[in-house]
């Protein structure tokens, strides 16, 4: 049984942009990598995934185009930009302290 | 919205980028599907359990529309770079979004919103309703074409801070002066206005032809005064009316061009109608009716025997001038200064201290001496409702910290997740700013009632002072800059103190200690306002008592079964003799009415604020050394009658008698405060004074009467004197007074009947008790007593909420800490009394200092306490304890509720 654990909002956006950081992909690729990586532990709505994606392409941390499946389908595909990069260098910095601040605070005194 | 861009753009590029989201997760939904089928699942079910997954489609397909289709782009296309556009598209969407959430927040907890507004619109709608009052007294320009090269000239003497002149002078300058293009003049006028047999008492203006031209002032119905419609004298009967005028007494007729109306006996024609953005030459005072200023003699024939016209010395006359364009202010002082050496040469009788002076025509609100007095007072008023409106912002601030204190938890959480400081202080500004705007919105309906309930004071003058200030632009910008000052004061620091957690502390989901961070600036809010409050108080108080003591205080003459009634001879025209004859009837005609015991004529009653009668005095036994001038004293003239009526009786020799007429030798009686300034440890009788000169006529001293109030009930000893009816030319204004035993109103009707009966045309200006008399006169203590005292439980109110809301939050925190202490055995008592010390402690301290800023800031009514100090104990002490009284209901509510707190539940809630 797999346990669901929701994620906020900028941890989605940094999940996604570290993803893209091999290659282009589209949503479903996405969520699919996230949650093999993570060992189904981490499981993306696609409530969540969808509208993340459009506001990150908003915002120039991704560009999309539409290309096709290796099936033949017309999917449409994502790519990490410079932006997004260091959007991404930058959110896993902060990351990085959160966990820690959380983690002295889980400490045992 | 979408049709709206459809229409715009073009159903084609909307529909397709939906089309493109519902592609693309049209694909998604395929994928799924395929997924489920290699891992076993039956077609159908794994389309289901795909479609499953995705919840509700068309949300989403709704959501990621909305995402990609924001105002600043609304054809969904993307930059792939961050272009100013683009930033400010988000700093617009972000302050959206701000706004919904802060407005959901507050949404959320009802109560505080409602106090919030409730405050702040208290608080700023107070402000408000003092700054229209001060703007429109003075500040706000007048409705007049250009106002700034508009010049005031005046005589620089000393009388009324220098602003009137003689109308010959103003000629002679209207004549001369090259650096206008016009010069025009008006004057103050009182009559009585006779319409079917009734008289009625109003207010108008002289003016010379030029002035409406000169201000711009077109008349909105008929013409104005021509060119020669006022040079000559006595000259065309012509008048104007205001529109006010026109629309109550003539009903807004729009025929009624050329219709005659009768001022003071006198028939004119009225030829026009001015608009009443307009109301004359001295505002708030609204006149009624204009003249050509030819008629200066026509109302009231000048006693004397020359016309007004060509007196001089005489300064009754305001001037107005446009500076020529191009012509400087000081090059235009200059040349009236010339003109004005040149007349004081020519006549040195009447012009030798006249020397003309410019003063731009918006510094000039009555008259300089009275204005310098208004800023002060309209200051010190601004200051007291600065106040209220500190105590507001001071709440408020507390409570957003409490509440600040509250979303430690998520404000870190946001922090760490990289929402920078600014973003998140930027928010709460948006939420703090709303709850002002709200208030402001309210504030606006305070204001607007407030300044209902003040036009509906009348204070007792018988001006009529157009109050009708309507809520303008200008006030409500001011409304506006308050509410935004307001929530930016009350709102940046809460935000900026809880933005800046320790991310340890507040991580901790219930950290005993966290409730008592904030608690040094919360607790110094409460203290603030508690001080703030009793200053308010402590001078209601004192107010209060002044009063209370007014009552007690002997004016030292009748105060009951005495009416007064003031017929409007001076207005009338009539002569001297005219007048001494009139009084003299009237008086014996009131005397024989039944319930009437007996009559006087009285210049000027005692306590009567209105009035002024100063007569200068000389001495035959203290010769004045050089330079030295005559002191003025306040005088009244009397009939024998008078001093029985009012209840004075004499104390040396004797008072005024029938036998002081005309013929016989001039005589007078003066109070004991005269005898102590003049002619200290001496017998006052036998001495001689002299009203004239200092070589007499002289008269002599007969008496001294008993002592009684002059001006105010809390004046020093004063020096007067009573003067013989016969003896003394007539001024012609003055009251008959009557003692009346029985019913006061019908004795009224009956002195009312008498004058109509001896003149029809005549208005009466005033009838009163003697009691309504001497609450007149406490009229300005009664009006700050009120008003501070209203401020004051305002202020103390909202400190009290203030209290209440710190406490409440504190104890809020403090349960699982109050769950302990229950449970190692402290007791119920035991924790109301913990909670009471720490909250009462506050209110001590603020009421300290309260009352250390009293101490200092009761000077300031010092002139109007009657018998009570300003460092009054009982003022000062019943204060203190309506404040500590509020503040500790205020404290024992969540006293209370924290000693019913259960310590099991306490301890668990983790």
């Amino acid at each position: 049984m797999v346990k669901r654990i929701d994620l906020f909002r900028g941890t989605l956006d940094m999940l996604v942009l570290q993803t893209l950081l091999e290659n282009p992909l589209h949503g479903y690729a996405i969520a699919k990598a996230i949650q093999r990586v993570t060992d189904e532990v981490l499981t993306v709505e696609e409530g969540s995934l969808y509208p993340a994606l459009y506001r990150m392409e908003k915002r120039g941390w991704i560009k999309a185009g539409w290309g096709v499946t290796d099936t033949g389908r017309r999917a449409k595909i994502y790519e990490l930009t410079r932006v997004g990069r260091d959007e991404l260098e930058a959110e896993v910095s902060n990351w990085g302290e959160f966990a820690s601040a959380v983690g002295k605070v889980l400490e045992p005194r | 919205m979408r049709r709206w861009l459809s229409r715009l753009f073009g159903t084609d590029a909307v529909t397709r980028m939906e089309r493109e989201i519902r592609d693309e997760l049209e694909l998604h939904l395929e994928l799924r599907t395929d997924e489920n089928i290699a891992s076993g699942m039956a077609p159908a079910a794994a389309r289901r359990d795909a479609e499953q997954r995705f919840g509700d489609f068309e949300r989403i397909v709704e959501r990621g529309r909305q995402v990609r289709l924001d105002p600043s782009n609304p054809l969904g296309r993307f930059p792939s770079r961050t272009t100013p556009h683009a930033t400010r598209a988000r700093f617009m969407n972000d302050f959206m979004q701000d706004l919904q959430y802060g407005a959901r927040t507050l949404a959320k907890s009802p109560g505080f919103t409602l106090v919030a507004v409730l405050s702040l619109a208290l608080g700023i709608g107070f402000n408000s309703t003092v700054f229209t009052v001060i703007d429109a007294v003075v500040f706000k320009p007048r409705a007049v074409e250009d106002p700034d090269s508009l010049v005031r000239i005046g005589a620089g003497d000393d009388t009324l801070g220098g602003i009137m002149q003689s109308y010959p002078d103003f000629r002679d300058l209207r004549e001369q002066a090259e650096s206008f293009t016009d010069v025009a003049a008006w004057r103050t006028e009182m009559t009585t206005y006779n319409h079917r047999g009734d008289a009625e008492f109003v207010f108008g203006e002289s003016v010379s032809a030029e002035l409406f031209d000169l201000l711009g002032v077109q008349p909105i119905l008929g013409r104005g005064f021509a060119p020669d419609e006022d040079d000559h004298p006595g000259g065309d009967r012509v008048v104007m009316v205001s529109e006010r005028f026109w629309g109550s007494r003539l009903g807004s007729d729009p025929e009624v061009i050329g219709r005659e109306l009768v001022f003071a006996g006198v028939p004119f024609t009225l030829i026009g109608v001015i608009p009443s953005s307009y109301t004359g030459g001295t505002p708030p005072i609204a006149v009624n009716f204009w003249l050509p200023i030819s008629n200066l003699d026509t109302l009231q024939p000048s006693t004397g025997g020359t016309s007004r016209l060509e007196r001089r010395g005489s300064h009754s006359i305001s001037v107005i001038a446009r500076l020529k364009p191009g012509v400087s202010r000081e090059a235009a002082q200059e040349e009236v200064r010339a003109i004005s050496s040149a007349l004081t040469e020519a006549y040195p009788e009447t012009n030798d201290d006249t020397v003309f002076t410019l003063i731009p025509a918006s510094d000039v609100r009555i008259d300089p001496s009275i204005d310098r007095a208004m800023l002060p007072a309209g200051g010190v008023l601004m200051a007291v409702v600065g106040l209220v409106l500190l105590i507001s912002c001071a709440n408020l601030a507390n409570m957003m910290l409490a509440r600040g204190s509250a979303r430690n938890q998520e404000v870190a959480v946001r922090q760490a997740m990289g929402a920078s400081r600014w973003r998140l202080v930027r928010q709460m500004m948006t939420e703090s700013l709303l709850l002002a705007a709200l208030g402001g919105l309210a504030a606006v309906g305070v204001a607007a009632a407030s300044l209902r309930v003040l036009q509906a004071i009348k204070p007792p003058v018988m001006i009529p002072i157009d109050f009708s200030v309507p809520i303008d632009p200008r006030v409500l910008s001011f409304t506006a800059l308050l509410a935004v000052v307001a929530g930016v004061a009350f709102g940046l620091v809460p935000a900026l103190r809880s933005t800046q957690m320790e991310l340890t502390g507040a991580l901790k989901a219930n950290d005993a200690r966290s409730g008592t961070r904030g608690n040094g600036l919360r607790s110094t809010l409460v203290a603030v306002q508690v001080a703030v409050s009793l200053v308010l108080l402590i001078s209601a108080a004192l107010l209060g008592r002044s009063l209370i003591n007014a009552q007690t205080i002997d004016p030292g003459i009748t105060t009951d079964s005495i009416v007064s009634i003031v017929p409007g001879i001076a207005f009338q025209g009539y002569s001297a003799q005219e007048s001494r004859d009139f009084h003299r009837q009237a008086v014996e005609r009131i005397a024989a009415l039944p319930g009437v015991e007996r009559a006087a004529f009285v210049e000027r009653m005692p306590l009567e604020s209105m009035t002024i009668m100063d007569r200068d005095v000389w001495f035959q036994d203290q010769p004045l050394e050089a330079g030295e001038e005559a002191p003025g004293i306040m005088s009244a003239t009397v009939t024998p009658d008078y001093f029985d009526v009012l209840g004075i009786r004499p104390e040396r020799g004797r008072l005024i008698e029938p036998g002081d007429v005309a013929e016989a030798p001039g005589v007078a009686v003066v109070n004991q405060a005269f005898v102590d300034r003049f002619w200290p440890e001496q017998n006052p009788i036998g001495k001689r004074i002299s009203l004239l000169s200092d070589e007499g006529p002289w008269i002599e001293v007969v008496g001294v009467n008993s002592a009684h109030k002059i001006l105010t009930l809390g004046e020093e000893p004063t020096a007067h004197m009573y003067l013989p009816f016969e003896q003394r030319p007539a001024s012609g204004l003055g009251s008959i007074v009557a003692r009346v035993p029985g019913d006061a109103a019908a004795a009224l009707d009956g002195m009312r009947q008498v004058v109509r009966e001896l003149d029809p045309n005549l208005a009466i200006m005033e009838t009163k008790t003697i009691q309504q008399h001497l609450a007149i006169s406490l009229f300005p203590v009664r009006l700050a007593a009120a008003a501070l005292g209203i401020l004051g439980a305002v202020g103390a109110v909202l400190a009290a909420l203030g209290v209440y809301g710190v406490v409440a939050f504190g104890v809020a925190r403090r349960t699982h800490e109050i769950g302990i202490r229950m449970a190692v055995g402290a007791d119920r008592n035991g924790v109301v009394r913990l909670v009471l010390r720490q909250g009462m402690r506050v209110v001590l301290i603020g009421a300290a200092v309260g009352v250390a800023v009293s101490l200092v800031s009761t000077r300031v009514l010092g002139a109007i306490l009657y018998g009570v100090s300003a460092t009054d104990a009982a003022a000062f002490g019943g204060a203190i304890l309506a404040i500590a009284g509020v503040a500790l209901v205020a404290n024992l509510v969540p006293a209370l509720r924290a000693s019913r707190v259960d310590p099991i539940a306490a301890l668990r809630s983790e």
